[in-house]
């Protein structure tokens, strides 16, 4: 399959801080990733890296971002803008907070439509979207605080969703919400990517969550991957300690009685970071080499992999 | 076994909107249910349900409209608060969010220490006892509850809570703030206070993996109504109402 989105080499950060370290993943064309890690591990950087919203004092120090055969990198201000909500759309973990309570949620899609259209194609083309999203067409004249929590998250999706994306970025969009408002729009999203022709690259901490929407899994731990393979091949079979760890303090694995087992200790801040791994302090397997260099990425059984315990691949 | 809490009809109903436009919503609606004594009462519903109504009822934070509630066979539904105040210590509430439930210019210890009786010194041995049991170091005994993480305020809320030498708790969405990795950690120190000091739990959550894992019974409520109630595992095994089926049916 094509190859829509891909990360080489990306560095963010400034003089003083490195956010993102060597992040290289590609999204294809029709598939959903998710990317999962608890917080402070640069899982919303990374998307904010990819449509560049990147907070004023952090920069793309290196590597390439090329989105449908364009190195979005290099591109100015402007370019870019026509990516953003073009060819790219993004959806946000609280719903209510992204929209004007000012004006009607008809009006605020229409906002987004590019392109030169008539003002009743213009309302055809949201009404038509509002209908995929499951919501009643009434909706186009409501205001935000007539609507539910999950219904304003199908409106934002509605919004990312109206001039036909090829990626959408989804930054938690269901954490805000209900177990069975959340598990409706999981499944509309589902639904979404094979009707729209989309890539979703999905961000959450729920690795479950991730397991049951996506294709792909991609582990994140204090600004760099440590495993990134199928989704099912991940949650059954869990190689890197992090991500076996992630997996071991989920309830649902537990008996009544039993005690979880967790994850001593915290993600080291990124104003610290240890010289060589930076899950070394958490690790059940570490060894002398952990302390002192960073894992480099390694091919592992159809998945990649940045941990000494399965080869001595160096970080450059 | 020993029942803890009776409830009896009981009935929440508020009013909302401006002067000229109400609109009434009923929080709950002819509420029975019983808590025994040592066990995890677990409770599921959605947002607006009512769950938080209910456990705010429970312990009179907020008055009934309706309806008797029976602690240890005592009606304290209209107990005026003078004499109400004995039994409070009795129970404690945790809620969800930790950034507002601590004061922010209270250092950690003395927030635990103003539910402890007894001299200064001894309030001040008995909240560093109780910190440690939380996980909590004698370091930070000084620290303000910014300097401290989401799971440590959270551990500290619990301290709070503990510092009157409890017997049940109502613990409202502790968790739902929390890192995967820090829920699994203070879901343990739940399941061991309660074998350390024979607690009783009224656990309010939307997440149906913690409350399998960690409720003897549960209630599913549903619009302020309880829609059904009973052992953990049969309700799982085989839902009633077609609202548990829909809640068990989401959960990924």
């Amino acid at each position: 399959m094509e190859e829509i989105l891909k990360l080489e080499n990306i560095y963010v950060g400034n003089e003083e801080l490195k956010i993102l370290r060597n992040i290289n993943f590609s999204v294809k064309r029709n598939e959903i990733v998710s990317i999962v890690g608890e917080s402070g591990c640069g899982k919303s950087m990374t998307l904010r890296t990819i449509i560049k919203l990147l907070p004023k004092n952090l920069k793309i120090l290196n590597g390439d971002i090329i989105f449908e055969g364009i190195r979005i990198k290099d591109l100015k201000e402007k370019e870019m803008n026509k990516i953003r909500g073009e060819k790219i759309g993004m959806i946000f973990q609280e719903p209510s907070s992204y929209l004007n309570p000012l004006f009607t949620i008809g009006n605020q899609i229409e906002e987004a439509v590019r392109g030169n259209f008539k003002r009743e194609k213009r309302k055809e083309k949201v009404i038509k979207i509002l209908k995929e999203m499951e919501l009643s067409p009434n909706v186009y004249y409501q205001y935000p605080h007539q609507l539910s929590g999950g219904m304003q998250q199908r409106a934002m999706i509605a919004m990312a969703l109206i001039n036909n994306p090829s990626l959408l970025l989804a930054d938690e969009p269901t954490t805000a919400l209900d177990v069975t408002t959340a598990f409706g729009i999981i499944n509309l999203l589902k639904n979404l990517v094979s009707e729209h022709n989309l890539s979703i690259l999905f961000v959450t901490h729920d690795i479950s969550l991730a397991n049951y929407i996506s294709d792909r899994i991609i582990v994140m731990y204090a600004g760099i991957i440590v495993e990134n393979g199928k989704a099912k091949e991940i949650y059954e079979n869990p190689l890197h300690p992090y991500t076996r760890k992630l997996i071991e303090c989920l309830p649902e694995k537990y008996k009544k009685g039993e005690r979880i087992k967790t994850i001593e200790g915290e993600v080291p801040s990124f104003k610290n970071l240890p010289p060589g791994c930076p899950f070394f302090q958490r690790c059940d397997f570490k060894m002398k080499i952990c302390e002192e260099r960073i894992p480099g990425e390694i091919n592992f059984e159809n998945r990649i992999l940045r941990c000494f315990k399965y080869g001595n691949t160096l970080e450059s | 076994m020993e029942i803890l809490w009776k409830v009896e009809n009981l009935k929440k109903e508020y009013e909302i909107g401006t002067e000229f436009k109400k609109e009434k919503i009923v929080a709950l609606k002819n509420i029975n249910i019983e808590i025994y004594k040592g066990e995890i009462f677990g409770l599921v519903g959605e947002s607006g349900s009512g769950k938080t109504t209910f456990g705010k009822v429970l312990i009179r934070l907020i008055e009934p409209d309706n309806g008797k509630i029976y602690y240890k066979n005592i009606d304290i539904t209209d107990m005026p608060e003078k004499i109400l105040r004995k039994y409070r210590k009795n129970f404690q509430i945790i809620f969800q969010d930790p950034y507002k439930s601590l004061n922010p210019r209270i250092r950690c210890g003395y927030a635990v220490m103003e539910g402890i009786e007894g001299n200064k010194k001894e309030k001040i041995e008995r909240a560093i006892e109780i910190l440690n049991l939380v996980g909590i170091k004698k370091e930070r005994f000084y620290d303000y509850p910014h300097q401290f993480s989401g799971g440590e305020r959270q551990r500290i809320a619990i301290a709070r809570a503990l510092s009157t030498n409890p017997e049940f708790i109502v613990c409202d969405e502790p968790t739902s703030n929390l890192d995967v990795s820090i829920q699994g950690q203070i879901l343990n120190l739940f399941i061991d206070l309660k074998e350390k000091f024979n607690l009783t739990y009224l656990f309010i959550t939307h997440n149906l993996k913690i409350v399998r894992f960690l409720a003897d019974r549960i209630a599913v409520m549903f619009k302020g109504e309880i829609v059904e109630i009973g052992k953990t595992e049969e309700i799982f095994k085989n839902p009633s109402h077609p609202y548990t089926e829909k809640l068990l049916k989401s959960g990924i």
